[in-house]
């Protein structure tokens, strides 16, 4: 009967615990949301920002890229003259 | 400027690693695959010339908005005077033409702040590292080397350079700012009517309010443009550009020998800001038949514009060959445009730029 009556009541309590966080963090969202002057939770983006690793090793690295780099030719060899 | 490596054109510096721009991810401003090990995979939806909009807005909002409609950006001019000459805009045709032709003039931020430019086979100056003033050599004059640079450095045989120079060691941005280089102009203007382009008076504002002191200065007042009397020789003009695409679908532009003339005529571009009468006029390659490769009759009212245009020759010296006496110029009409200088690409409109009675001509 006894540890019944402390389980009911440990439950009691937790829930009570759970309660009073989530007013906690109620309370500091509408403080976030309606009051500029009082910044107190500062969001941080979550955007992905892409590695640039892979893309650095090769254009860093001079060897490679003489072995990786192409010459492209754009201009047609019917030009002459001064331009 | 010698040609880059095709390796050297992409190398890039540890130091821009550490700069602000070189903290962003490369995919921000070039896309591509970031997370690819191989090259071709990586590369899928890579953009070598990042567009201002998307790439510089961010920080530089201000100067991609102006820039945005600035000559160098969308080359206003070439397409103001071929408007002029009936060119019509809404002809694919002739926007291919522009397309394949003019516009590899065309300079984005990058290809001025990064790397050389495209027309000079591109290839990233410093590493990728951001110049904040483009570099005189490898970008201005990548492009505007062949006149002006080469007159400018007194690359001419037998010239003598520009005294702004040579003596003065001026560089371009001495005289040419930002305004011009970044600053919006309007639909149907050309370079010679902006209000941003350098003026003479701006460093020697003596000359116009007649406090020089100088007596030829008093004669002449604001009818002749200070370049006839102070270009020092003769300058590059060019004659019968034809463009098209070869059998490997390749562009390809030529032109005749480059002229090299001095002569005087009267303003075919008179506004607020070149109003004098008498001018130097260049020899332009534009010819009635020039985009014929692409599509005829591509500018039907060709004849509306000459094609010998106005100029300013970097090729500044104070004593000249035509100002060390009165009879230096006034007897010498050879130094006036002629009939005979026409040639057979001319346009109508090229009479009218001939000095009707050239001083000396008996």
């Amino acid at each position: 009967m006894n540890r019944t009556v402390v389980f009911v009541l440990c439950l009691f309590m937790l829930g009570l615990a759970a309660l009073g966080t989530g007013c906690t963090n109620q309370k500091q969202s509408n403080l976030t949301s309606t009051s500029s002057s009082s910044p107190t939770v500062t969001r941080t983006s979550t955007s992905v920002v892409a590695s640039s690793d892979n893309c650095i090793v090769c254009h860093t690295n001079q060897s490679t890229l003489e072995k990786l780099a192409t010459k492209v030719i754009v201009t047609s060899t019917e030009t002459s003259g001064e331009g | 400027m010698p040609p880059l490596e095709a390796w050297e054109k992409v190398l890039v510096s540890s130091d821009f690693l550490n700069t602000t721009h070189g903290k962003l991810s490369c995919t921000t401003c070039h896309g591509g695959v970031a997370s690819a090990t191989e090259k071709d995979a990586a590369h899928q939806g890579i953009v070598k010339d990042p567009n201002a909009g998307t790439a510089c807005t961010a920080c530089h909002a201000d100067i991609v908005k102006t820039s945005a409609d600035s000559m160098h950006n969308n080359l206003t001019g070439f397409k103001t005077v071929l408007s002029q000459r009936g060119g019509d805009f809404s002809n694919p045709v002739l926007v291919k033409a522009f397309n394949m032709s003019c516009n590899g003039c065309h300079a984005s931020c990058g290809q001025c702040h990064v790397s050389r430019p495209s027309y000079a086979g591109g290839g990233l100056l410093s590493g990728h590292t951001f110049k904040k003033q483009a570099s005189q050599n490898d970008t201005c004059t990548a492009c505007h080397g062949a006149r002006v640079g080469a007159d400018y450095y007194g690359e001419i045989a037998g010239a003598s350079g520009d005294v702004h120079y040579m003596k003065g060691g001026m560089p371009c941005v001495k005289c040419h700012t930002d305004a011009e280089f970044h600053g919006a102009v309007q639909p149907g203007a050309t370079r010679y009517t902006t209000a941003t382009g350098p003026t003479c008076s701006s460093c020697h504002p003596e000359v116009l309010a007649g406090t020089s002191g100088i007596t030829q200065h008093a004669i002449h007042g604001n009818k002749l443009d200070c370049q006839v009397c102070h270009s020092s020789g003769n300058y590059k003009g060019c004659a019968n550009c034809h463009a098209g695409v070869d059998d490997k679908g390749l562009y390809y532009r030529t032109t005749d020998p480059t002229l090299f003339t001095f002569k005087i005529g009267l303003n075919p571009s008179k506004s607020t800001e070149h109003p004098a009468d008498y001018v130097l006029l260049r020899k332009i390659p534009t010819t009635e038949t020039m985009l014929d490769s692409f599509g005829t009759n591509l500018l039907p009212n060709f004849d509306a514009v000459s094609t010998w245009k106005y100029t300013t020759p970097h090729n500044i010296q104070r004593i000249t060959p035509q100002n060390q006496s009165c009879n230096s110029c006034h007897g010498h009409p050879e130094l006036f445009l002629s009939t005979g200088d026409l040639g057979t690409t001319a346009s109508e409109a090229d009479q009218k730029l001939i000095v009707p009675n050239p001083p000396g001509k008996q």
